[in-house]
C-alpha cells in the first residue's frame, strides 16, 4: 500500500521535473491556476452579486482607472454617499424642529425617533423638522443623484399627513430643490410599510415637476456647478388634519442618504443596470472552467473508450465505430446543439453532455491509431498468453498506455468546449438566467446597447478572458503533447 | 479504385448522410419534450373532437412510418412548414438568406486558405526567425479568441469609434440603396468587409500553424534534400516540391474550415446583423421558432455535406494515386 503511494508520488515528481522545463507549459499552467483561483475564491474577490446587485453606481460607469488612459476623465465622480441620519447621531449634522414642544427627537442607536404631538386635534396645522447634513465634493459634475429614505411610520396615521422635501445648498449659498414627496409616488407607502424608498434625479416625472429639461443629467448638473462643501437639508412636514381628537405620530428614521452615483466604479465599470462587471467576470469563470473541464474529460474519455475498443477488437466493430465517428464529425455541431438545447431547455449539465456526445470523434480516431500501434507489443501479448480476457487487457494494459495521450487531448478539447459554450450563451441558448457566464455578458452587451454607448469596458474583458483561458489550455496541451507523445519528442 | 468508383462512393456517402440528418431532425422533434403533440394539444381546453380534428389536420393520427415518409419527401422538396414568427414558409425565409451566408463563409474560406498557404510556406522556410515567432504567436492567439468577440471589437472600433464601416445590415437601407448593379456590389462589399475580416482572421489563425508544421515536416523529407542537392532553386523547392505535397492536408483543413465557419457565422452574423442564416438562427431562437430552426439545421447540414463532397472531389483531382487508379 505505502510502496504504491511512493511510486505514484515519484511518478508525479518525475513528471513535474520534465514539465517545468517547458516555458510554455508553465505559462499555461499559471493562467489556468489564476482562473481556478478566481472561480474558487469568487466571494472573497468581490462583495457584489453579479446579477442581483444593481444600482451600484451610475449606469454604464467607466472603470475606476479611466483617468490613466483618458486624463480628461480622471476627475469623474466616484460614488459619494452621505448618511445624514448617521451624521446627526454623531453630532456632525443637526435636527431642528419648528416647535420643540410638539416635536421631540430622540437619538437611538442607529436611528432617529421623531414623535409628533397634536394635543388638540381641532385645526389644520403644520409643524416641521429640518435635518441637515454636510459633505465635501471635489469631483466633476455627476449625471445622477439618488435619495434613499428608510423609515417607519407608526401611531395615529389618520390624524397626520407627512410631506417630505430635499434641498441642497451649494457652497455659494444658492439653494436647489432636489425632491419633494408630492412629486413622486410611493414615498408614503414605503414609509408606512417600513421599506426603503429611493428616488433618482433622472426620473422624468421629477424633472418635469421641477421644471427641468427631461435629460438624465439635468438636475445633477444644476446642483453640482462647483466644488466645495455642500449642505443637505431634508424637511419633514407633519400636517395635522384636525380629526377632532388628540393624536400622536411616531417616525423612526433609520436611514436617510444622499447618493452621488459614480461615473466610474470598480475594476471594470458597470453595465446598463449598474451591476458590477468585474463580479460578472469573476463568477463567470466558474461556468467556463466547469464546462471546459467536464466536457474535456467526458468527451475524451468517450473517445478513449471507443478508440480502445475499435483499435483492439478490430474487424466489423472497428468499421462500425469509425463510420459512426465520421458521422459525428461531419454534423455541424453548433446548429445541432442549438436545436436540441432548445427542445430540452438545456441546463448547463445538459449542454456539457451534448458537447461531449458531439466532440469525441477526433479523439477516438487518434486513440484507435495509437492502440493499433501498441496492441502487438510484448506486454499485451504476454498478458494474452496468460489467458487474460479482452476487457481485462483493455483496462489493465491498454488504458494506462493511452492515458498520457488522453491528458493532452483533454487540454486541447477544453478550449473548444469553452468557446462553444460562450457561443451558445451569446446566442441565448441554454444555461440558467440566474447564472452569469462570459458568453452571457457579451450577449447582454450586444443586445443592451454597449455599442451605442461605446462601452468598451463591457465588451473587452469577457472575450479577453475566454481567449486567455483557451490560450492557457492550448499551451498546457501542447507542452503535454511534446512531453508525452514520443513521436513529437524526436523533433 | 478508379476515379469513377471514388465519385460514386462519395456521392452515396453524402446522400446517406443527408438521410441521417433528416432522420435526426425528424426524431429530435418527436422524441424530445416539446413534440408536436405537446405543442398543439391542450387537453384541458380542447374537447376530444377538437383533439381528433387537430391530429387529423396535421397528419399526427397516422402511423409514425407514414409520417416519416412524408417528412423525407417534403424535405427533399424543401417543404419545411411555416415559421412561427412570420407565418411565411420556412423555405422562402431561408432562400432569402442563404446566399448572404454563402457569400460570407465561402469568401472567407477561400481567402483564409490562400493566406494560410502563403504565410505557412513563408514562415516554414524561415523557422525561428522573427516572422516565424510573430506568426505562430498571433496564430495561436487568433485560434483561441471567439470569432464573435473579435467581431464585436471590430464593430466597436471601426463602426462606432471611427465610422469607417457600417454598423449593421447587408446593404444600405432603402433610400440609400444603390440602384445600379456596380453600386450595389460596392455597397454589399462595404458591408461584408468587417464580418469577413473577423471570420477570416479566426480560421486563418489555426490554419497557419498546421500549414507551418506540414511545411517543416515536408522540408525534412528526402525528396527535398534530393532537390536541393540537384541544385533546384530554394524558391522552386518551396513552391513546387513542398507545395505539391502539402496540398491534400490543406484541402482537408479547408473542409473543416467550412464546418467551423458555418458555426462561427451564426454568431458573427448576429453581431453584424448580417441578413443570413446565422442571424436567422438567432431570431428563431429568441422567438422559439421551431420550424425555422429545423429548416436551418437541415440546410446548414446539407451545405456542410455538399462542402465536404466538393472537397472530396478536389481531393480526388489532386491525388495522383486516385487519378491513375493506384492505391
Amino acid at each position: 500500500m505505502s510502496s504504491e503511494k511512493v511510486t505514484l508520488w515519484k511518478r508525479i515528481t518525475d513528471f513535474w521535473s520534465i514539465y517545468r522545463r517547458s516555458k510554455m507549459g508553465l505559462v499555461g499552467l499559471a493562467i489556468l491556476a489564476s482562473f481556478v483561483f478566481m472561480a474558487i475564491f469568487a466571494p472573497f474577490l468581490t462583495p457584489y452579486d453579479p446579477i442581483t446587485d444593481r444600482e451600484l453606481a451610475d449606469w454604464l460607469a467607466y472603470p475606476d482607472w479611466i483617468g490613466l488612459i483618458d486624463p480628461g476623465k480622471s476627475n469623474l465622480p466616484q460614488n459619494v454617499e452621505v448618511p445624514i441620519v448617521k451624521q446627526v447621531l454623531q453630532g456632525k449634522g443637526e435636527a431642528t424642529a419648528s416647535n420643540s414642544s410638539l416635536i421631540q427627537t430622540t437619538p437611538g442607536s442607529d436611528s432617529l425617533v421623531i414623535e409628533v404631538l397634536d394635543p388638540v386635534g381641532a385645526s389644520f396645522h403644520s409643524e416641521n423638522l429640518t435635518i441637515k447634513g454636510y459633505f465635501n465634493y471635489q469631483f466633476d459634475p455627476p449625471d445622477t443623484l439618488m435619495i434613499s429614505i428608510w423609515g417607519k411610520l407608526t401611531g395615529d396615521t389618520d390624524n397626520f399627513y407627512l410631506k417630505a422635501s430635499f434641498d441642497v445648498t451649494k457652497p455659494n449659498g444658492e439653494k436647489v430643490k432636489v425632491w419633494e414627496s408630492m412629486f413622486t409616488e410611493g414615498f408614503l407607502t414605503s414609509i408606512n410599510m417600513g421599506e426603503k424608498f429611493k428616488v433618482r434625479s433622472s426620473s422624468p416625472v421629477l424633472l418635469m415637476r421641477l421644471g427641468l429639461p427631461p435629460t438624465k443629467e439635468a438636475l445633477a448638473h444644476k446642483v453640482f456647478t462647483e466644488k466645495g462643501t455642500f449642505q443637505l437639508q431634508a424637511i419633514f412636514e407633519f400636517i395635522t388634519l384636525g380629526a377632532g381628537r388628540p393624536g400622536r405620530l411616531k417616525l423612526e428614521l433609520r436611514d436617510l442618504r444622499f447618493i452621488v452615483l459614480g461615473l466610474r466604479f470598480g475594476v471594470m465599470g458597470t453595465d446598463d443596470m449598474a451591476r458590477d462587471i468585474f463580479s460578472q467576470i469573476v463568477y463567470g469563470s466558474r461556468v467556463s472552467l466547469m464546462v471546459g473541464f467536464a466536457t474535456a474529460f467526458t468527451s475524451v474519455m468517450l473517445g478513449v473508450l471507443v478508440g480502445m475498443v475499435a483499435g483492439y477488437v478490430g474487424g466489423r466493430v472497428d468499421e462500425a465505430l469509425m463510420r459512426f465517428a465520421d458521422l459525428i464529425m461531419v454534423l455541424p455541431g453548433l446548429p445541432l446543439i442549438i436545436v436540441v438545447a432548445m427542445m430540452i431547455k438545456g441546463s448547463l449539465t445538459e449542454i456539457v453532455l451534448l458537447l461531449s456526445l458531439l466532440g469525441w470523434g477526433g479523439g477516438a480516431r487518434t486513440m484507435r491509431a495509437f492502440v493499433l500501434s501498441i496492441k502487438n507489443k510484448v506486454f499485451v501479448e504476454a498478458s494474452k498468453a496468460r489467458g487474460a480476457g479482452t476487457w481485462r487487457i483493455i483496462f489493465r494494459h491498454i488504458l494506462p498506455a493511452v492515458m498520457p495521450l488522453a491528458y493532452a487531448g483533454m487540454a486541447l478539447a477544453a478550449p473548444i468546449a469553452i468557446t462553444t459554450e460562450a457561443e451558445l450563451s451569446f446566442l441565448g441558448v441554454g444555461g440558467s438566467p440566474f447564472i452569469i457566464s462570459w458568453g452571457k455578458i457579451l450577449q447582454f452587451a450586444q443586445t443592451r446597447g454597449a455599442f451605442q454607448y461605446k462601452a468598451w469596458w463591457w465588451i473587452i474583458p469577457p472575450g479577453l478572458c475566454i481567449a486567455l483561458i483557451s490560450l492557457g489550455f492550448i499551451m498546457i496541451g501542447h507542452s503535454l503533447d511534446e512531453i508525452l507523445n514520443p513521436r513529437l519528442r524526436r523533433r | 479504385m478508379g476515379v469513377k468508383s471514388y465519385v460514386l462512393k462519395r456521392t452515396a456517402y453524402s446522400i446517406a448522410l443527408i438521410f441521417i440528418v433528416i432522420t435526426l431532425n425528424f426524431a429530435i422533434f418527436r422524441l424530445m419534450p416539446g413534440d408536436p403533440y405537446a405543442v398543439m394539444i391542450r387537453e384541458y381546453i380542447m374537447t376530444p373532437e377538437m383533439i381528433e380534428l387537430t391530429l387529423k389536420r396535421w397528419g399526427l393520427d397516422r402511423p409514425i412510418t407514414e409520417q416519416y415518409y412524408d417528412y423525407v419527401v417534403n424535405m427533399f422538396q424543401l417543404e419545411m412548414g411555416f415559421s412561427f414568427r412570420t407565418f411565411r414558409p420556412v423555405n422562402v425565409e431561408i432562400m432569402e438568406r442563404v446566399g448572404n451566408t454563402i457569400a460570407l463563409v465561402g469568401t472567407s474560406v477561400v481567402i483564409s486558405t490562400i493566406l494560410r498557404v502563403l504565410i505557412g510556406i513563408y514562415i516554414g522556410s524561415r523557422r525561428g526567425r522573427v516572422a516565424d515567432t510573430v506568426s505562430v504567436t498571433s496564430g495561436v492567439v487568433f485560434h483561441s479568441i471567439p470569432v464573435f468577440w473579435l467581431g464585436m471589437i471590430l464593430l466597436l472600433f471601426f463602426a462606432f469609434y471611427y465610422q469607417i464601416f457600417p454598423s449593421h445590415g447587408t446593404i444600405s437601407p432603402p433610400p440609400y440603396t444603390p440602384k445600379d448593379p456596380w453600386g450595389f456590389f460596392v455597397d454589399y462589399t462595404w458591408h461584408l468587409t468587417l464580418p469577413l475580416i473577423a471570420l477570416t482572421l479566426i480560421i486563418t489563425g489555426g490554419g497557419v500553424i498546421t500549414t507551418r508544421s506540414l511545411v517543416l515536416d515536408a522540408l525534412s523529407q528526402d525528396y527535398v534534400t534530393t532537390a536541393r542537392a540537384k541544385g533546384v532553386k530554394e524558391r522552386d523547392v518551396l513552391y513546387k516540391h513542398v507545395f505539391k505535397n502539402i496540398q491534400l492536408p490543406i484541402v482537408t483543413e479547408a473542409a473543416m474550415g467550412i464546418a467551423r465557419c458555418v458555426g462561427g457565422a451564426m454568431t458573427t452574423e448576429t453581431v453584424f446583423t448580417w441578413y443570413g442564416m446565422g442571424r436567422f438562427t438567432f431570431e428563431s431562437i429568441s422567438n422559439l421558432d421551431y420550424p425555422s430552426l429545423q429548416g436551418i439545421f437541415f440546410i446548414i447540414c446539407v451545405l456542410t455535406i455538399i462542402g465536404n463532397f466538393v472537397t472530396d472531389m478536389i481531393y480526388g483531382l489532386l491525388d495522383p494515386r486516385l487519378k491513375y487508379g493506384g492505391a
